[in-house]
């Protein structure tokens, strides 16, 4: 059985300070991934290695056997890869509809320079706007939507190109507990439909148990765990640096 | 290489020049350190900093020689004054101007320049001054057999010292601690409870008192004219990109380079010496695109600001019938105008055609080019040689669109990694070397003496008929760039200045996309200096010149940037004002200068600035 993201050995340092020390471990096609850590443990910077914006000092990524490292983010991203930023960045000087026919317009040449964007093909941004539930909001400028909105627009984005997996960096942080549920039906729905691989990271120990079928936790760049959500739950050591002091998790769900 | 032979060995030429370029640098460093301490704490570029060295230079000279002021005394009070101007430009001029787009502060600065340009020579005299020798320093020293000026000797070791003085005053003050920390970490700075209209104060004083001192002390070595404004601060941005934005030791460093630099082509090659300085930053930008000494905390370089700078929406339908509406009323009045006028209107249409292509990268893409000359004196003597070759104007124009569209191609390819103020520099370095390159290859270009005789044939050879060809490049340029804007090329452009990582991630072709709107932009550009040259009839090096790529982005600001007409409007105040300004007195460029520096304060969005803010 070979994973669809199988990760070796990663190492990655800023100023000689390390932030990832021989990060390893395998997701399989279709699975829902969670990615734990107190902030500062590195979650981010392994997602933007992964995401090819960022590169590692050293190990190896390989996507459906096929490495990942060293490529471009753009590269990463058309081998199947999309991702969502911890801080949201939407493109605030487009509208709704237009950043995700953007997006959708693949291919074309030429005509990239001379067709209007307004004459490409919309069935696919009115489709993925419908699954997020933004349909109302298609002609809204980006710039003006809500915090939770500009979350949506950006799953959109993310699922537009129909990728094979899925990264997510704190997708639901700020959010009520009933937008998470309803934000992580809506990839679950997706995983299910599509065999969609997911890895999110996430502070809030309800959605991690309820939505990931495995979690990692990471410590201060290293993975200390890496296991399904009772495992971990149960673990010594993550209890002890993560879950301990009496928080959300190690009250039964 | 060194004609060692007949100065006598090799050695002593090596030495002396050695020391020569050191001696150098010192004040170059001085300057430079200034301009990278005000970068690193406040992000503005302070085009006007080599006009601070240069008054700084001036008073020393006044105290000296009107007052009789000792010259040991008057460096140090030719420094305070600088300071004071340094406090006063901060406060009055910039201090509004920081949430606003970032060239808006450039802008200002370069008003700053036009107006000292016109005042410097008024208050001091046009003519060169001679510095007085520094008292007790005048002698000069044997060294193998040749003779070195002991003043040298004294700004050799005073670069080190002001650079360890520096180090103190940053590392051991709280006012250094303040400065390092919104140097590497605005929100930490923020964190700190820093009083940024009194930080920023002071830097600016500390910058420029170190460019007056850099200026008075430079007296005794160099003589003192008007244009040194411009000749030192593109010295000192080559320094500090070298260097690093933000760092001293860099800036240290790459002055002595520098320096060394000058005092070797000097004598080996004097009129690539400046071509060799920029190739040099190119190479080291190429390598390392954040300067020699540059951190990756440090300094980001393209900082997004509050105000967007890519256009809105689109080219609205409105915009565009205006513009159509426009080309139609221009066309038919071809036949009321007189000549002169049409002559005007056509240097206004070929300023229009260079300010979109300018718009082009720096509102659209948020590419900022200081150096877009290149591309239009790519296409003016693509087009002159054409046309001197025998080729019909338009044939001429189409090979001197494509030489530029093709080097810009190829500058974007080479520059993909680079942004913010980098990017400007290597632009302004790419149009100095196409610059030096129109000087030296005298077989081509003729050099200094440019190409002559380039007049249009029938039926382009009247006002009317010349007014017109330029009238309909405009509207296809126009129509073209429209189009390009709609169509997925210009929201690519767009997205990836709004967020690069998002859009990279989206899989959208950014590089390749700004690539191809360096191409644009460029031929664009190139078209327009195609045209200059035809309706100048000759070709010049000064196609190339710093003043023209400037003048294209105060048409830019000038007009707005936000909104899609702006550069038009810009292009066309900017053009029409000047030459009703020249008509009325000599001293133009400080009435442009003036009008900058209250339409910055006044019109912050620019004269369409409201209209794009309206649009949104
Ligand atoms: N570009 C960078 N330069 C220097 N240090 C960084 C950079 N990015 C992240 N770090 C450091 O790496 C560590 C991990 O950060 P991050 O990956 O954002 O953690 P998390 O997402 O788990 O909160 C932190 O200590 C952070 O300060
Ligand atoms: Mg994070």
């Amino acid at each position: 059985m070979t994973a669809l993201l199988s990760v070796r050995g990663v190492r990655k340092s800023y100023g000689g300070t390390p932030v990832l020390e021989d990060v390893g471990f395998d997701i399989p096609a279709g699975e829902i991934a969670a990615l734990i850590g107190a902030n500062g443990a590195g979650k981010s910077t392994l997602f933007s290695i992964l995401g090819g914006a960022a590169d590692a000092d050293g190990g190896s990524v390989l996507l459906n056997g096929a490495p990942l490292l060293g490529l471009r983010p753009e590269a990463v991203a058309r081998r199947g890869v999309s991702r969502t930023f911890q801080t949201s960045t939407p493109y605030r000087s487009l509208d709704v509809l237009d950043s995700l026919r953007l997006v959708a317009a693949r291919g074309g040449g030429w005509r990239r320079l001379t067709r209007p964007l307004s004459a490409w093909p919309e069935a696919a941004a009115r489709a993925v706007l419908a699954e997020v539930g933004l349909e109302a909001l298609a002609e809204a400028p980006c710039a003006a939507l809500s915090y939770g909105d500009a979350k949506r627009l950006e799953l959109a984005l993310a699922l537009i190109r129909d990728p094979t997996l899925l990264l997510m960096d704190e997708p639901t942080a700020g959010m009520a507990p009933a937008e998470r549920t309803a934000f992580m039906d809506l990839v679950r729905t997706r995983s299910r439909e599509r065999g969609l691989t997911v890895l999110f990271t996430e502070h809030d120990m309800a959605t991690v148990f309820g939505f990931a079928a495995r979690v990692l936790v990471l410590d201060r760049g290293r993975l200390i765990a890496d296991g399904d959500p009772a495992a971990v739950r149960a673990d010594e050591a993550v209890r002890r640096v993560y879950l301990g002091g009496g928080g959300a998790a190690t009250k039964p769900l | 290489m060194a004609p060692g032979g007949e100065n006598g060995g090799r050695m002593d030429f090596i030495l002396i020049q050695t020391l020569n370029g050191l001696a150098g640098a010192s004040s170059l460093f001085l300057v430079a350190a200034g301009l990278s301490l005000i970068f690193g704490v406040t992000r503005v570029v302070n085009f006007a900093h080599g006009t601070v060295f240069m008054i700084g230079a001036y008073v020393a000279w006044t105290l000296i020689d009107r007052l009789g002021v000792n010259f040991w005394l008057a460096a140090p009070l030719a420094a305070l004054a600088a300071a004071a101007l340094g406090a006063a430009i901060e406060i009055l001029v910039l201090r509004r101007l920081y949430t606003g787009h970032e060239l808006l502060p450039l802008l200002a600065t370069f008003g700053l320049v036009l107006v000292a340009h016109d005042l410097v020579p008024l208050i001091w005299g046009a003519q060169d001054v001679i510095g007085p020798r520094a008292p007790g320093l005048e002698g000069a020293v044997s060294l193998m057999g040749r003779r070195l000026p002991v003043y040298d000797l004294f700004l050799i070791g005073f670069a080190p010292t002001v650079l360890a003085g520096l180090w103190l005053v940053l590392h051991r003050t709280r006012f250094g601690r303040f400065v390092r920390a919104a140097t590497d970490d605005r929100e930490m700075a923020a964190a700190l409870g820093i009083r940024q209209d009194r930080l920023f104060t002071g830097v600016f004083m500390l910058g420029c008192a170190l460019a007056g001192l850099g200026g008075a002390l430079q007296l005794p070595r160099e003589t003192l004219h008007h244009s040194l404004d411009t000749q030192v601060v593109v010295s000192a941005f080559v320094v500090v990109v070298i260097g690093g934005m933000g760092s001293l030791g860099g800036a240290f460093v790459a002055s002595a380079v520098v320096g060394l630099v000058s005092a070797f082509g000097i004598v080996v090659w004097p009129q690539g010496t400046l071509a060799m300085l920029f190739l040099i930053m190119a190479a080291v930008l190429t390598l390392r695109p954040r300067g020699l000494f540059g951190r990756a905390g440090a300094p980001e370089p393209h900082q997004p600001l509050a105000l967007p700078s890519p256009p809105a929406t689109g080219y609205p339908r409105a915009a565009r019938r205006l513009t159509v509406a426009g080309f139609a009323a221009a066309a038919a009045s071809a036949l009321v105008l007189s000549p002169f006028a049409l002559d005007l209107a056509s240097q206004a249409l070929i300023a229009m055609l260079f300010a979109a292509a300018l718009h082009l990268l720096v509102g659209w893409a948020g590419l900022i080019s200081f150096g877009h000359a290149a591309f239009l004196g790519l296409g003016g003597y693509g087009a002159a040689l054409a046309l001197k070759g025998g080729a019909p104007l338009p044939f001429a124009l189409a090979a001197g669109a494509l030489a530029a569209a093709l080097g810009a191609a190829a500058f974007g390819g080479l520059a993909r990694r680079m942004r913010g103020v980098y990017l400007a520099m290597l632009t302004l370095a790419f149009s100095q070397l196409l610059h030096a390159a129109a000087f030296q290859w005298v077989t081509a270009t003729g050099g200094d003496n440019g190409i002559l005789g380039l007049w249009p044939e029938p039926p382009f050879d009247t006002p009317e008929g010349f007014f017109l060809l330029v009238l309909g490049c405009c509207a296809a340029t126009f129509a073209l760039l429209a189009r390009l804007y709609r169509a997925p090329f210009g929201f690519v452009l767009r997205a990836a200045q709004d967020a690069e990582a998002r859009a990279r991630a989206d899989a959208l072709p950014v590089d390749g996309t700004r690539v191809a709107a360096f191409a644009v932009s460029g031929g664009v550009a190139g078209l327009a200096g195609g045209l200059l040259v035809a309706l100048k009839g000759s070709a010049f090096p000064t196609l190339f010149d710093i003043p023209q790529s400037i003048d294209g982005l105060v048409m830019v600001l000038l007009g707005g940037i936000a909104h899609p007409l702006g550069p038009l409007i810009g292009a066309a105040a900017y053009t029409l004002g000047v030459d009703l300004i020249t008509t009325v007195t000599p001293h133009w460029q400080m009435i442009v200068g003036g009008v900058i520096l209250v339409l910055a304060q006044a019109a912050p969005g620019g004269l369409l600035g409201r209209a794009a803010r309206g649009r949104r």
